[in-house]
Formats: C-alpha cells, structure tokens, sequence
C-alpha cells in the first residue's frame, strides 16, 4: 500500500503526508537499582546477550532503550525476527550528562590520563542507536537525531526519510531520557530520584493489518510559518506505558508547517491508512 | 548530464584551520598545506597527544546579528558562519527568508561541546537543570532566520553524509524548497584529547605537527583532532537552472551502513564499508571504473586504513590500480563529525579546479594499502565523479558521490 499522499506544487507532485506503521512497541521506566541490575543480566528478545563489559559502560538512557526494545520485541509475532537489515535512529535528552560530570571532575583532580576512552563512545548522541545496532546485528544505518526540544520530530522524520531510500525494509526508533531531569552533584553522582525513561517503536513503510499503531506525518510544502506551538506535556520517551486502556497517542507541536501525530494501540488493530 | 530533478549543491560555506571560505580551504589543499599546530587554549603539556587543527571564529559577518553571533557557542558561531556563508555563495542570502529553507546539521558530541565551553566560560550548564539553552540546529536557524525545519544528526565521523543523505531525501519529499546540509564540530577540548589520546588513536608525533597525520603511510601512529566544518546549499536542478545556477555538482547518491561490531574497534572485516560503497555507486547508476577519485577516510590509524584499503580494492577491482585515492585528513586533521562535510568539499575543490589535492606525509606507503595514491603532490586531473568515504567509529559507513554539473564545468571536460 502507497504511503505518501501528493499534492501538487510548482508544477509538481509533492508528497505532503507520510504514514508510518509500528509494527511494535515497548517502554521502560527504570529506576536506579532497577538499571544496575541490567547491567548484569541478559535482556529477553535479543539474539545474542550484550557483553557485561559493554553495558557496564553503556549509559542509563541506553540501558533503557534496550530494555523498552526486549519489551516491544515480545509483542512480535515470531521469536526469531531478524533485524540484520534494519536502520535504528534514536533520540535522547542530556546522554551522558552525568559520566560527562565525572570525566570533568577527574580532569581536574588528576589530569588527562585520568579521562576515561569510554566516555567518546557511550556518551555521545549515537550512542543509544549504535549499541541497539551491536544487539540486533543489524547492518542499517544507525544514528543519533535530536538534540533539544524537538528531538522526537527530528528523529521521526529521519526515519521516514531513512525508510522513503527503500534500502532498509524497517526502522526502530527509540526515545528516552529522564523524569524528571537527573539532578547530579560535582562528581557527576545522582541526587535526585529520577526515572529513566524510554520507548522504543518498530517501523516499517507498509501499512499492515496487525499493526501496534501508526504515525502520520503531515506538512504544508508551502509553509513558511516560524511559530511554534506549546510542546506536548509528555514525551515519547514517557508515553507509551500508558496504552493499557485500549490507545493512546502524542501529537508534536506544530513546526515550520509539520505536524506528526504518533497513534499507539494496546492490541493489534486493523485500520485504514 | 543530470537527470531532470536531481539534487545539485548550489553553495558552500566552511571553515576549518586552512581557511575561512572554499577558495581559501582549496588553495591551501592543493599546495599541501597542513593545518595542525600544538594545541592552545587549555594547557595540553600532560596530554599523549599535544598538537590538533584548531580554529578561531572569525567576528561576526556584517549581514548578522552580531549580539546573537557573540552569545553562541563556537559549534554555534562555526554553524552559522558556514550557512551564511553557503546562503551568499548559493546568491540566496536575503531570498531565502522568503523560501522554506531546512538545515540538517551533522554534530558527533554537541553536548559535550557546550558543557564544556559553558564550563571553561565559568557556568554550570551541566549540573544547573534550570539553565537551558537551544539546540545548536535551532540557533542558527534563529540567527539566519530559516523558515523550515531542523534536525541534528549524529553518527561520529559519519554525521556529515549521514545529513546530506537526509536533505536529499527532504527536498524530494518537498518538506523543504532548499536544505542546507553537512557537519560542523569543535571537537578539540581537554576532555576528547585526553579521552581519544589514552585511547591510542592519537598521533604522539608532538614534535612534527605537519608531519603528524600520515594516512596509508607505513610509519603512522595515529589521527589529529582538528575542528571547523561545512554546509551546502542543496536544492532540486529544475530550480537552481530556473534562477540560472548550475550548482557545482550533483548530489547523486549516499551509501549507508553500519557494521554493528564495536563501539569503538574498526571491524576487520569489511563486507558493510563495501555495502555502502556499492549501494552509492548502484543507487547513482555510477560504474566503478566511471569513478574519477576517491577522497578516503583514512585517518592514519594503524587498523583502520587497511580495512579501508581492501574495502577499495574489492569495489574497485583491477580499476583500484588507476583510481586515484587521497586522505585530505593529513592536511585538514580529523574533524570527526565534521569530517564528511569537509572532505565533500575536497571533492568539489578536485571538480572545480581541475587537481586533486593529496595525501600528504605519504613517504612510505603501506604495502598492505595498496591504491593509486595521489602522495605529497597535488594532481592535475578532470574529475567528473568522485566518491568520498567517511567511516566512523562505531563502525558507521557511509560512501557519498558527486557527479560534476557538466553545464558548469563543460568547457573543461
């Protein structure tokens, strides 16, 4: 089934609507002894565990992605899905703040060689894609998208963007972040009894019948409008543990134009695209 | 010639340590030049690694808000001079208030980038929740007043083609008239010089800066950090020969993969750089032979150079022996996130001037790198198409190729 719907503009057609379909979902609300024990087990849904060594340096938000995936990933028909050809983009809010702390604190007590190699590689903002990418195997492109406010719909429409090349037949997008935001002292130590938060969606282009939900991604190509409406009160990233009355859904502020509109249903459902 | 509605570059803005515009940055690629220094601005004497391609923001550009230039942060100041920039070249700059014009910013750590900054500027961003301050994507796109949306991407020192991929992909959905796209970072701080330097990926050649950086030479330790970055303005052929701009070069395909084999480690095996590489020559319907250059990622490391190396060989074959291949980090430094970006323009500066600018420090080339390497020297060579590898760490793939506008350069071809 066609995706994208046209309008015309300049004397051409332009899509001016894209729907995705969540062929999965999962979320996780993790607190910090629930994370530390993570660290040292394996997570159902995955082909092949994680190593201990890997996580042990693996941000909280990532630990969260993972387990919000192992959830969605037990709503999926088959046991043995394969992900090899899949693309993950991931969106998170301050990776790494609290390690970032640390590395600062100990450059001021012993000077560079007390940096950690670690830090570069599980605090940047690719950081929750790539190690989703070493879980699953998975030869797609993945990528860090959001930076700020807006990162839940900058990371929905690099994956339609990633989905409309037709090299990757899905996507798994994952959000997360704290709630509310950790507070940490000087050493970069939590003090604040914070959540961290993720969901994690499983994409694909096609619409099917037994999908978890849908995402409508619609624009005014002619739209130079630089307002912007309030924020959603809830993140992505909070959203999905709220499905257990039959759907729920998030709607982005309005932005140069773009709106998406994120539909998640608590049992498969059938519906029209 | 170009296909109907292909996407074409019609500007370029960039700065790094060899110059604050694309002529500069050419010039002082095609005579070799190399920008990496000992390392100022923080006391770097107890680091592995001690010298890098640092920048200096220039001031404000008249056309700009000047208040709004001095409070940005320098991965700020650095986005903005380089849309700016691109608006100018692309003879947008002023139009393009009335057009809905996007950004898609590469950036490998830009939190990391402002805590930092904010930090040695005396603030407590970091740990001070009820400070917060826009995306760098949003302020730019304040500071230059764009009217369509924004993104940050990140994929290490694959953030650059990961976002022109994306742009390509906005300007045909119609999300935006024009996009512009590529990476900046400003990746030289205590912190990743410590954090890449005790990693042993840096080179420890303190006492040669220039002769540092050594992709494919046999006597290489290791990258130099370096900062700076590019954007370009993208928009659809139809429109850009509407206002009579040829553009510079098609933007014809971006190839991605990911190995998904370590955070950090290069695989040795190269089956997904390849992937990328064959699905940008398939997607652009480039044969391999067609192929004119190859800017490499090559970063002089010991492990990762060779992977690169028999990558080119099995997509090339026999061809591999006549392709010329030059890493243009032995003079620009490593610009991680940036790194894609600029190393595009390396290709532009091949098409538009007619030389590709080369490898330099390439004394002794690595027998197990074996390529036609254009070494020390730059080449006089009419290049139509050119493909430009960035690999990043965590194993991110990425293969982009050019193909020259021949309505502009047609004369020379």
């Amino acid at each position: 089934m066609q995706s994208a719907v046209l309008t015309q503009q300049s004397g051409r057609l332009f899509e001016s609507t894209f729907n995705l379909s969540i062929i999965a979902y999962g979320s996780a609300h993790l607190t910090g002894p629930e994370l530390a024990a993570i660290r040292k087990k394996s997570l159902p849904g995955f082909r092949t565990a994680l190593s201990p060594q890997l996580l042990r340096h693996s941000d909280d938000q990532t630990l969260s992605a993972l387990a919000a995936m192992s959830t969605a990933m037990g709503q999926l028909a088959t046991t043995d899905s394969d992900f090899g050809k899949w693309a993950v983009v991931s969106a998170s809010r301050n990776l790494g703040r609290s390690a970032f702390a640390a590395v600062m604190d100990k450059y001021r007590s012993e000077g560079p060689w007390g940096v950690s190699v670690q830090v570069i590689p599980h605090c940047t903002a690719h950081a929750v894609a790539g190690t989703v990418s070493l879980a699953l195997h998975s030869h797609g492109p993945c990528i860090g998208a959001g930076s700020g406010d807006n990162g839940e719909v900058e990371a929905l429409l690099a994956a339609a963007s990633i989905l409309r090349q037709h090299h990757w037949p899905g996507v798994w997008v994952l959000f997360s972040g704290w709630s509310p935001d950790l507070a940490i002292d000087f050493a970069g130590q939590p003090i604040s009894h914070s959540v961290c938060a993720a969901t994690a969606l499983a994409l694909e282009c096609n619409i099917s019948p037994h999908s978890r939900g849908r995402i409508h991604i619609q624009w005014k190509p002619d739209s130079t409008d630089l307002t912007e409406n309030d924020p959603p009160s809830l993140s992505l990233a909070e959203i999905a543990a709220n499905t257990s009355d039959g759907k729920t859904s998030w709607s982005s502020s309005s932005t140069s134009g773009i709106q998406i509109h994120v539909e998640l249903f608590s049992s498969p459902e059938i519906y029209a695209c | 010639m170009l296909a109907e509605h292909s996407i074409v570059i019609t500007g370029v803005g960039a700065i790094s340590a060899l110059g604050r515009n694309f002529a500069e940055i050419s010039a002082s690629l095609l005579a070799g030049k190399s920008a990496i220094r000992p390392v100022t601005g923080f006391d770097a004497s107890e680091h592995p690694c001690q010298i890098a391609g640092q920048l200096t923001m220039p001031e404000c550009p008249s056309e700009l808000d000047s208040s709004s230039y001095r409070h940005g942060f320098p991965l700020d100041q650095c986005a903005i001079w380089c849309g700016w920039q691109s608006l100018q070249d692309a003879g947008l700059w002023g139009k393009h208030r009335n057009l809905k014009v996007g950004l898609v910013l590469g950036v490998a750590a830009e939190a990391m980038s402002h805590w930092d900054t904010d930090y040695r500027r005396g603030g407590a961003l970091i740990h001070d929740l009820s400070q917060s301050r826009p995306s760098t994507s949003s302020f730019v796109r304040n500071a230059l007043q764009l009217r369509g949306p924004t993104m940050s991407i990140a994929a290490a020192c694959a953030s650059g083609n990961h976002a022109l991929a994306q742009a390509q992909e906005w300007i045909g959905m119609g999300l935006v008239d024009i996009c512009l796209a590529g990476a900046c970072d400003m990746g030289v701080t205590p912190y990743s010089l410590a954090s890449f330097g005790n990693l042993r990926a840096l080179s420890r050649r303190n006492d040669a800066p220039a002769a540092a950086l050594r992709p494919f030479d046999r006597d290489r330790d290791g990258m130099v950090l370096a900062e700076g970055g590019a954007l370009f303005v993208l928009e659809r052929s139809d429109l850009a020969r509407a206002r009579g701009k040829d553009g510079y070069a098609e933007l014809a395909a971006v190839g991605t993969t990911s190995d998904g084999y370590h955070l950090v480690i290069p695989s040795p095996d190269p089956t997904y750089c390849i992937a990328a590489m064959r699905q940008a020559l398939a997607t652009a319907q480039v044969n391999p032979d067609e192929v004119d250059y190859v800017n490499a990622h090559a970063t002089g490391t010991p492990v990762g150079d060779v992977c690169e190396a028999r990558a080119l060989n099995a997509v090339f074959g026999s061809y591999c022996d006549r392709i010329p291949v030059s890493s243009t980090k032995s003079m620009t430094g490593h610009l991680l996130g940036a790194a894609a970006a600029v190393e595009m323009l390396a290709c532009l500066t091949a098409m538009c001037y007619g030389a590709i600018p080369p490898t330099i420090n390439l004394e002794h080339p690595d027998p197990d790198c074996r390529l036609r390497h254009v070494a020390n020297q730059a080449e006089e060579r009419t290049v139509r198409i050119a493909m430009s590898n960035s690999l990043g760490f965590g194993g991110h793939n990425t293969s982009l190729l050019l193909r020259r506008s021949s309505e502009r350069f047609g004369a020379a071809a």
